[in-house]
């Protein structure tokens, strides 16, 4: 039963992906995107990281996607779906895509690691979310407050590059 | 079980890199973008999982959170270009050239 | 195959619940398409371009509201862990937050946030 429920979320995350890639609609590839992020997420739910696939949904899904829906809303329909959708060289681009591929699935298919010496797969025991709080306000403290900085700075980037723009 | 997972994750990062490659939209190059960091995730997501080490689901939240702050400021730049230029296509984004 | 019975009958539910939404819709809807319709109301005259519904200015407040997000998102393990993290926790939460909120302030400061 997990293998059927995994190819079908695998099925859902790489059709989406695609058309994200491929549509012709910017509007439409959003949606695949949304689409793919939502198999990503009950992907998550499989391997043990039920709130690693809510904040998926919260994150990726919710504010990315309606930040990039909410964007294309502001601009002229003609403009974003332009008649041409590909490179003039995108054959290149193909074939470099298809090469890393077999390359990277190559590495995954070669990888082992002995699992005797460093312990059992993930389990859960109590609240996935207190795991995690437990590591991150104790061992990734420092990173934890860079997150905040890189937050900063994002902020204030779009405020510095929008300003004169939105202003006119 | 755990490779097909891998496999998962690997043609995700390939489909976005790909898209990164071929796509002329500026906005699409961007979500492309953030399906290579999904994919790339996805991998810390599983290897937590197989080595039962906690500490690749806090480093998700680290990529979430990287992968807002490019988001942001992609769109930022994508709304300074339309504003500017008029058009979404990156071929007329080379101002630095010549 | 019992665990799954239940994320099993919710997905058939909102599959079945959606796709009868949808069709309820398009049997009941009257449909009455015609070019000038679909197109932006002008007194008379043709519309020369196209217009966006919303304003540029809230794109400062759209990209602010992604960025609290994943803010508020570190903050549900800080509020599980609340007790045993003591005073330390809360000085690091607070270091944190005083961080993002001076992207506020920037953008508050820029008048950013203000209409013109």
């Amino acid at each position: 039963m997990a293998e059927f429920v995994f190819f079908v979320l695998a099925l859902v995350t790489i059709v989406g992906a695609l058309g994200t890639v491929i549509s012709r609609n910017a509007y439409a590839s959003a949606l695949w995107m949304v689409a793919a992020f939502l198999g990503v997420s009950g992907l998550f739910i499989m391997l043990n990281a039920p709130f690693i696939a809510m904040l998926q949904i919260i994150v990726y899904a919710g504010a990315i996607a309606v930040l990039i829906i909410f964007v294309m809303m502001l601009m002229d329909r003609r403009v974003l779906n332009n008649k041409e959708r590909f490179n003039p060289q995108y054959l290149w681009g193909v074939v470099l895509g298809v090469g890393l591929l077999a390359d990277l699935s190559a590495l995954a298919f070669k990888f082992r690691i002995n699992l005797s010496h460093i312990g059992e797969n993930l389990t859960l025991n109590g609240s996935n979310t207190k795991m995690i709080g437990d590591v991150l306000f104790k061992r990734y403290l420092f990173p934890f407050e860079i997150t905040a900085i890189i937050l900063l700075i994002a902020l204030i980037g779009a405020v510095v590059l929008t300003r004169k723009d939105i202003n006119t | 079980m755990i490779v097909y997972y891998m496999i998962v994750a690997v043609l995700l990062f390939a489909i976005g890199a790909t898209g990164v490659m071929i796509r002329r939209n500026f906005i699409i190059v961007l979500m492309s973008l953030e399906i290579m960091l999904n994919g790339a995730g996805m991998l810390l997501i599983i290897m937590a999982y197989y080595l039962g080490n906690i500490s690749g689901q806090v480093m998700f939240i680290f990529v979430a959170a990287v992968a807002a702050s490019e988001t942001a400021i992609g769109l930022a730049i994508a709304v300074m270009m339309y504003k500017r230029k008029g058009s979404l296509d990156i071929n007329n984004f080379s101002m630095l050239k010549k | 195959m019992l665990e799954w019975l239940s994320a099993g009958i919710d997905i058939v539910l909102v599959a079945v619940i959606f796709l009868l939404v949808l069709g309820l819709a398009r049997y009941l809807a009257p449909k009455q398409h015609n070019p000038f319709k679909s197109q932006v109301y002008e007194c008379g005259i043709f519309p020369v371009a196209e217009i966006s519904q919303f304003n540029i200015r809230f794109f400062v407040i759209a990209i602010m509201f992604t960025l609290f997000d994943i803010e508020a998102l570190f903050m549900y393990p800080w509020a599980l862990d609340f007790k045993e993290l003591g005073t330390l926790g809360v000085v690091e939460m607070f270091i944190f937050l005083f961080l993002v909120f001076l992207g506020w302030i920037y953008a508050y400061k820029k008048g950013a946030l203000e209409w013109q």
